[in-house]
């Protein structure tokens, strides 16, 4: 148990600088074209997730903690997104 | 004479998987994400305003506070494991280093805000920079009481017993700054990434 | 006396005292005047009540001081008095910027709408940004119920953490003075209705427990149990 979650918040961190970086340099070189922000958006909430999961132990929490946060996540990047996509300049 | 009914027993269960503190976390993630929204609101009365003034922040500073707190965080973890262990000795040592990385988010913060004060730019430059100022402001008082928290519970954590409830006083404040790390990660791409991508 | 004061505090103060929602930073000198000088009768009302029942706020606080009391056992109970204090005090800054509001309401045909205006900017600056004098309140009250050792807490933890919460989140009201459009003016989502509405939550939970604590008490004491 304590292993695996030794080994999960390291592959985390890992993810997260990985994503961080990757993010940076999509924003930097407008990568995706017409959809960066969105991809950029997409990681933020990966990373989110991550932080959410493997630091926070979120995965052996009750259900329904970890559902009030997932749902978070996602109601947040969607309205986030939907307002970019409104008037993105 | 009994202290508790059932449902207090089953709660008590329950707490030990998720500390109460959840509901201070739950409360400020909720809240936060209301500012985000709010922030993306307010951009979409003039995004080409909003596009140019997140240009004028200085990315690099962004992406190192973001792997600054990560780092921390990360740290804060390994701190943990080691306490739950009884590894007194390794959790002050993870979580001094923790410390140390997280110190560098104020350094990076102050050169930030300093550039920016020096050139005129305050809160009530334009919308972008009163949200900009706002989000910031109000994360990096997070920042300050986490730290402080985790000054703290080191100090303490020198004499405590690691079997007993500080062990969840422990856990409850790396929670905590995991929060702090989160909400950065989410601010990071929309103030200083958004504009320029 | 808690929920007593919240009824009374947003009838009066709230919808008599056109103060939900605040009136806006933006309005000119003549349309405040206008406003006074159109609900004077009903603004004095609702402002009368608004003072005579503000000190309910401070005999609640005294219920959850009594409360905390029982859980200073070793003779330090500086957080019950700040507990006390803080809500005691947190009265003033209603009483006061309701005379404010009422003093504007009293002869408004008489009085020049910057009078008019200064009035009512003077009752909201003061009750926004005595917001530290609720905080000391509401951290006293959280740290102090986090710190029971029983096994069943006397107030369940996560109503401490709230009341922590809260009493952050008030910080925001330190923008108010510096705008008068938008998120964090007097009017805003953030600086009235956020921080009014979690306010009053708090309010609420906080009266829904010290009941319970006040019923749980008792029936310990009548089992011999208190100290």
């Amino acid at each position: 148990m304590t292993a695996q979650l030794l080994n999960r918040a390291t592959g985390a961190w890992l993810g997260l600088i990985v994503a961080t970086c990757v993010s940076w340099f999509s924003a930097e070189n407008h990568l995706a074209g017409g959809v960066t922000v969105g991809m950029i958006l997409l990681i933020a909430a990966i990373k989110v997730r991550l932080v959410f999961l493997n630091f926070m132990e979120l995965r052996t929490a009750p259900p329904p903690w970890r559902a009030i946060f997932e749902v978070w996540i996602v109601v947040c990047t969607v309205l986030i997104w939907g307002f970019y996509a409104y008037a993105p300049r | 004479m009994i202290l508790a009914r059932t449902p207090d027993h089953s709660r008590m269960e329950n707490a030990k998987s998720a500390p109460a503190i959840w509901t201070f976390i739950t409360a400020d993630v909720m809240a936060f994400g209301m500012f985000f929204v709010l922030f993306m609101r307010q951009r979409t009365v003039d995004p080409a305003l909003f596009n140019s003034a997140s240009m004028k922040l200085d990315v690099r500073l962004g992406v190192i506070n973001t792997l600054i707190l990560i780092t921390s965080s990360w740290l804060v973890v390994l701190g943990v494991e080691r306490a739950r262990r009884r590894d007194r000795a390794g959790l002050l040592r993870f979580w001094a280093i923790a410390m140390a990385v997280g110190a560098g988010f104020a350094v990076t913060k102050c050169i930030e805000y300093a550039d920016k004060f020096s050139h005129g730019v305050t809160m009530l430059t334009n919308d972008f920079f009163m949200f900009y100022f706002f989000l910031t402001g109000i994360h990096f008082l997070h920042f300050l009481v986490g730290m402080a928290a985790l000054g703290f519970l080191w100090f303490k954590a020198r004499v405590e017993p690691l079997d007993g409830p500080y062990l969840g006083w422990l856990e409850s404040g790396g929670i905590y700054w995991h929060m702090v790390d989160l909400l950065w990660v989410m601010l990071f791409p929309l103030l200083y990434l958004m504009g320029r991508a | 006396m808690g929920p007593i004061f919240l009824v009374v505090f947003i009838v009066a103060w709230g919808v008599l005292g056109y103060n939900i929602p605040p009136l806006s930073p933006e309005w000119t000198g003549d349309q405040m005047a206008h406003h006074f000088r159109t609900h004077a009768g009903v603004v004095r009302a609702g402002m009368v009540a608004s003072m005579s029942f503000a000190v309910l706020y401070m005999v609640w606080g005294m219920s959850i001081t009594k409360v905390m009391e029982t859980l200073e056992t070793d003779g330090n109970n500086i957080l019950s008095q700040l507990q006390i204090w803080g809500a005691g005090l947190t009265v003033v800054p209603i009483l006061v910027s309701s005379s404010f509001w009422l003093t504007g309401a009293y002869r408004p045909e008489a009085l020049d709408p910057s009078i008019l205006q200064m009035l009512y900017d003077m009752a909201w600056l003061l009750i926004d940004l005595a917001y530290s004098v609720t905080s000391v309140q509401m951290f006293a009250l959280g740290v102090l119920f986090l710190s029971d050792q029983r096994a069943v807490p006397l107030i369940p933890r996560w109503v401490s953490w709230y009341s922590i919460w809260v009493g952050f989140m008030f910080i925001a009201e330190v923008l108010m003075p510096y705008f008068k459009s938008g998120l964090f003016a007097r009017d805003g989502i953030l600086n009235f209705w956020i921080e009014f509405v979690i306010w009053f939550v708090f309010i609420l939970i906080v009266t829904l427990y010290i009941l319970k604590a006040i019923a749980r008490l008792e029936r310990e004491h009548a089992a011999g149990q208190s100290r």
